[in-house]
């Protein structure tokens, strides 16, 4: 048994080992990598290759920008072309329902400085005229996002960290990290131990069963998706696509070949890499319903894609203990934001601080969560479900009206159908009455675990309840699979708890945040109108909340004002 | 189990590093309630009043009653009770906010912190699950710096509570700081927390206060909100114009301390007023947990030398920043409020310890080569110069942050000192309010206001109208409405604020069925005389007596101008009177069968030794 000392010891010879190992390298550190197969066997060799800063969760935003801005001079640094194309990224939104979303979360993103704007499909056919119009509904586009290719990129960055002193143990599979009396830590695999003050966990889907034998358990669920290759092509495209409703991705390389995958996302308990020809029959239906002529394109080559996903779609990077360093669940992210990872980790690791643009990725986001579903990253409809929208200025949604005004939703002329709740954020003094009467009414004790109602804070001086707005289209009762939803006198949609399996679709349809789920009593919940007479709306002091007739307009601007202010999961 | 109490007390050893969980005794909560009373109960179990303040020994515990979180009417407060380091008297600073009702939500009704770390610190309690973390990346700070940071260090709706750079600084004008802009202010709680390097407790609970007959909690709770809701002065004037209603009212009155109490008048008052506030500088007014009132005001000066934004200034800051200062200037008064904000430091002391210095300065016993710059009665911008100086103790600040009793002493004329037991008076002259002359001398943390606010009964006629300057009945009414009355309110966790609007009886209407044992008017009475006594003898044994029961000598002078010029301050005569009602002796001392009566036997033996 061979046995090896090191400054650093990194797991996982992926983007962020590679990258880490360099930067690490570079700073005179003495690193150890190892590897259970090769390098970017895993996830980051099976890359889509998108390098794209839109469409990201706002935690992620400030990473991907930075990570973005090394892209131009990597093939220099690293000496190797990485086929790096900056013409931008479009995130097709193929249908209506998708429509409002996506400009709400092109919103979003403007308002952390990203230049992404919404597209309609004009403008999209304009820029990229071999896409097929009827398909297309709009696009948002980021014009400094891109694409390279992966293998390149991780390759490039490990040839230098060779260069520049790592040692490599490849084909290695750690078993297990134990720490020392001697303050180290020690990895050991089938024939090597190795010690060294500190280790970097950066091995994918991987590093749960490493962080598990640690007493942590990794919510991560591994992500399997197609992703294949045509022969090459004429030039089509420059830019990078993803697809709003679905998690269709489609490039052209350097050599003219369409590198494209998605099909049906599935849940593995596995690092499972095989592919199917059903799904392969899906993702090619779908990018030919884009692209036109490209049906007849023969396909080279197909591979099982990885994307070790985290419940809201963010990396968990955080010490694990005094010597482990876990840096894992990039979520289909890793490739765009590793070249700044590694920056970073070198730094964490030489000083001892977490920088602060790691410190939204904490593992203590995820406490207290119940790890029983959540959506892959990269659909629209995950971004919004898990995403904090906080716009900022989102006060001139409404202009800002001096505190004390009366409400501002008129009765319609004709009412029709029947009362629901409007929400007036400028009377609301954010009390939180309203939590404590609907908890109060609804489970006979002042409760913060089952939300129907609660109230956010996006600034200091703007507040408001968020609840469920009884719209007219019930996304939550259609997608229902259990019948446990019905439509109560009051015509609230209310939950049947006989029935109700906690599966958490319906949280997941609603883009208004109208359904949560309380952990403490296992269940979904959400607004029922209280038998017509709401508590909520009898024990606010401002009239913040009303109960009363409101028309179509009315409805419109509170799902936005919904929308817009919905907090992330973790922070429910 | 427990209703209304989670039954949990969080005990912390920073010294060793090691967190633990008792049980709450039921006969404990029943005698001392919660909140106030419970944490002095528990202070006193803990640790001997006769020790130094800042030594590890002194835990600083943080208690909530068990109506805090509940969501009554504006049942958001918590306590911060240890052994004060500005004063030497037991402290019991008050807080609302969101903080509080977090602690119960994690499952807890008090937390003690004990012992002292060697490197800064912060605590995370998420619901069962407690963690002493380092804070190196927080200390110096600013607290809503710090509540952000531990935001994305914790879990992002964690509550914070925390000492600004002030407390870490050791100022004993320090407090702790929670939601960001909230300070349970006075007595320099905050310094001790420094002491202990604890820089802040970030708190997240997904639990619940359980009630044990939620329906008829429920009916008190509405009638109580309608009670509120329905009065002029809680729901009517603190929730148009805030705490800040005050300064118009009490200024015509002529009882509006001006230049250190030289005078009861001050001619700029209007610049200052809540109304001035409103026109000025209000954004909107925002609300603690569950509170029908919303008096918070959100502030922003957005133009001029003095911009800045924050929450206030409330109508002491307003008093002592401004008219004590001889101060009439809106935007450098919220600047300074705002800055104190910043550095955790209590605006009341910190604008009477720099009156103090202006008088100091303007009688030439303060030489201007020490203070490096002029500092005279009116003037703003030296004002908010001095402010920042005593929040970071740069220059003159270092001697700024420890008060103004030790100011006053130090350059020779403690008549200068304007409160007592080392804690400064507040904005309502004793000169006027007989009934406020009598609470500040004999009030246990000094002379605050909040002990025994009489200006409700001696303006508002709450709970019956006596007129200020009289002197008949005053003793049994400091004693019995407010004294004992306010011990009882700050134990159950519901802000004292709602009393204008609402008495004991229906705080124990809540009581009652919240908790299952067995609150009643009768006992409210009676648990506040306990906590009071408890109190007292917390003092004697740190070693006060009836000689600390004294104002200064300046208010017991007539009053040179103003609409009550002439009037003085007259506590000698009722002091006597007083401790008879108390059921103290001559030299203020409870009798033994006062102690038996109450159930603090045991205390005899400890005071009596000493």
């Amino acid at each position: 048994m061979a046995h090896h000392q090191a400054d650093v010891i990194i797991i996982g010879g992926g983007i962020v080992g590679c990258t880490t190992a360099y930067q690490l390298t570079r700073a005179g550190v003495d690193v150890l990598l190892l590897d259970r197969d090769g390098i970017g066997s895993g996830a980051s060799g099976r890359s889509g290759g998108g390098v794209r800063q839109s469409a990201r969760v706002s935690e992620e935003i400030p990473l991907a920008k930075a990570s973005v801005a090394l892209f131009p001079d990597l093939s220099d640094e690293l000496g190797v072309d990485i086929e790096y194309v900056q013409a931008g990224n479009l995130r097709v939104v193929e249908s209506l329902d998708y429509r409002r979303a996506m400009q709400v979360d092109v919103a979003r993103q403007q308002s952390h400085g990203l230049d992404v704007s919404w597209l309609e499909v004009a403008d999209v056919l304009e820029l990229v005229p071999t896409l097929r119009w009827q398909s297309i509904i709009g696009a948002s586009y980021c014009p400094d996002d891109g694409h390279c290719n992966p293998l390149r990129l991780v390759t490039g960055f490990y040839n230098k960290a060779i260069e520049g002193g790592t040692r490599v143990l490849l084909n290695c599979e750690v078993q297990n990290i134990v720490q020392k009396d001697s303050g180290l830590a020690e990895v050991e695999t089938p024939a090597h131990t190795a010690t060294a003050p500190v280790v970097v966990l950066a091995a994918g889907f991987g590093s749960q069963k490493l962080c598990y034998q640690i007493g942590y358990d990794l919510p991560l669920a591994n992500v399997r998706y197609e992703s294949m290759i045509t022969e090459p092509l004429p030039p089509l495209f420059r830019q990078m696509f993803g697809v709003a409703s679905s998690d269709l991705f489609f490039r052209q390389t350097a050599n003219g070949g369409v590198h494209f995958g998605g099909g049906i996302l599935e849940e593995t308990g596995q690092e499972d890499t095989h592919t199917t020809s059903s799904n392969l029959q899906l993702a090619v239906a779908h990018i030919s319903k884009l692209v036109s002529d490209l049906e007849k394109a023969k396909l080279l080559r197909t591979w099982g894609g990885l994307d070790p996903s985290t419940p809201d779609g963010m990396p968990i990077i955080d010490f694990l203990n005094e010597n482990v360093l876990l840096a894992s669940g990039f979520c289909g992210h890793g490739l765009a934001t590793g070249p700044i990872v590694g920056q970073y980790l070198a730094q964490w690791v030489q000083n001892g601080v977490c920088p602060e643009a790691l410190a939204p990725f904490n593992r203590n986001r995820f406490d207290g969560w119940l790890q029983t579903k959540w959506t892959p990253s990269g659909s629209v409809a995950a971004v919004l479900a898990t995403e904090d929208t906080q716009i900022a200025g989102a006060g001139e949604l409404d202009a800002r009206v001096p505190f004390m005004t009366p409400p501002k939703y008129e009765e319609p002329d004709e009412p029709s159908g029947q009362p629901k709740l409007a929400v007036n954020p400028q009377m609301c003094t954010g009390c939180r009455m309203c939590e404590v009467a609907c908890s109060i009414a609804h489970e006979q004790e002042t409760a913060q675990a089952q939300l129907r109602i609660q109230v956010v804070y996006p600034s200091d001086d703007y507040f408001l309840p968020i609840v469920c707005i009884h719209c007219e289209e019930r996304h939550c009762l259609k997608v229902c699979p259990h019948e446990a939803m019905q439509v109560n006198e009051q015509g609230a949609v209310s939950i049947i708890r006989e029935n109700c399996t906690s599966c958490m679709e319906c949280i997941f349809a609603c883009p208004t945040g109208g359904v949560t789920h309380s952990p403490a009593k296992s269940a979904v919940v959400k607004c029922d109108l209280c038998d017509g007479d709401p508590a909520c709306v009898r024990y606010c002091p401002t009239e913040a909340i009303t109960f009363r007739h409101i028309d179509a307009a009315a409805s419109d601007e509170l799902a936005t004002l919904m929308t817009t202010h919905l907090p992330s999961r973790a922070a429910r | 189990m427990y209703y209304g109490y989670t039954g949990n007390i969080l005990r912390v050893d920073l010294g060793t590093g090691t967190v633990s969980r008792e049980l709450l005794e039921l006969q404990m909560a029943e005698d001392f309630i919660g909140g106030r009373g419970l944490a002095s109960r528990l202070l006193c179990q803990e640790f001997d009043p006769a020790a130094d303040a800042l030594s590890p020994e002194n835990p600083l515990i943080f208690g909530t009653g068990p109506l805090t979180g509940t969501g009554a009417p504006a049942t958001s407060r918590y306590v911060v009770v240890c052994k004060a380091p500005l004063t030497g008297t037991i402290a019991c600073s008050n807080s609302g906010g969101f903080f509080g009702p977090e602690l119960k939500f994690a499952g807890y009704d008090a937390l003690i912190i004990q012992g002292e770390s060697a490197e800064p610190v912060y605590l995370w309690i998420d619901n069962r699950t407690v963690q002493i973390r380092p804070a190196e990346s927080l200390w110096g700070k600013f607290p809503t710096e710090t509540e952000s940071a531990l935001r994305s260090l914790t879990h992002p709706s964690a509550k914070v509570a925390c000492i600004g750079p002030g407390g870490e600084n050791l100022s004993l004008l320090a407090g702790v700081v929670n939601d960001g802009y909230r300070l349970a202010a006075r007595s320099g709680v905050g310094a001790l927390m420094g002491k202990k390097k604890l820089k802040a407790i970030a708190v997240h609970g997904t639990g619940s206060v359980s009630l044990q007959d939620p329906q008829q909690f429920w009916k008190a709770a509405l009638d109580m909100h309608q009670k509120i809701t329905a009065d002029p002065v809680s729901f009517g004037s603190f929730r148009a114009y805030g705490t800040a209603s005050l300064v118009s009212l009490i200024n015509e009155m002529g009882a509006y301390p001006t230049r250190n109490f030289q005078s009861d008048t001050f001619e700029g008052a209007a610049h200052t007023s809540g109304e001035a506030l409103v026109d000025g500088i209000l954004q909107r007014n925002r609300a603690c947990f569950a509170c029908p009132i919303a008096c918070t005001r959100v502030s922003e000066v957005k133009e001029g030398p003095y911009q800045g934004r924050g929450e206030g200034p409330e109508y002491e800051s307003i008093w002592a920043l401004g008219a004590l200062c001889g101060v009439a200037d809106l935007a450098a008064v919220s600047k300074a409020n705002f800055i104190c904000g910043d550095y955790g430091i209590d605006t009341i002391s910190t604008g009477a310890t720099i009156a103090c210095a202006m008088e100091l300065f303007e009688k030439g016993a303060l030489p201007e080569q020490e203070l490096g710059f002029p500092l005279r009665f009116g003037d703003a911008a030296a004002l908010v110069r001095a402010v920042e100086m005593t929040g970071k103790r740069e220059g003159f600040g270092d001697v700024l942050a420890d008060g103004s009793y030790r100011l006053a002493v130090r350059y020779g004329h403690p008549e200068f000192f304007m409160g007592a037991k080392k804690l400064e008076m507040s904005a309502y002259s004793p000169r006027v309010f007989q009934g406020m002359a009598l609470q500040y001398a004999t009030s246990n943390r000094g002379a605050c206001h909040v002990r025994g606010n009489t200006v409700a009964a001696e303006l508002y006629g709450i709970p019956r109208y006596l007129p200020p300057e009289a002197l008949e009945q005053k003793e049994e009414m400091v004693r019995r409405p407010f004294q004992n009355s306010t011990a009882f309110v700050d134990s159950t966790g519901i802000c004292l604020f709602t009393k204008f609007a609402i008495t004991h009886r229906e705080i124990c209407a809540l009581l009652a069925p919240a908790t299952g044992l067995d609150f009643n008017f009768d006992r409210s009475i009676e648990q506040g005389d306990r906590i009071w006594n408890l109190e007292r003898m917390f003092n004697l044994r740190a070693g006060f007596t009836c000689e600390d029961d004294r104002l200064p000598q300046r208010v017991s002078e007539p009053a040179v101008d103003g609409p009550r010029a002439g009037s003085r301050a007259i506590l000698q005569e009722h002091l006597q009177t007083y401790y008879l009602l108390r059921g103290w002796d001559e030299s203020g001392r409870p009798t033994r069968a006062k102690l038996e009566e109450l159930g603090l036997e045991d205390w005899w033996g400890v005071c009596n030794d000493a």
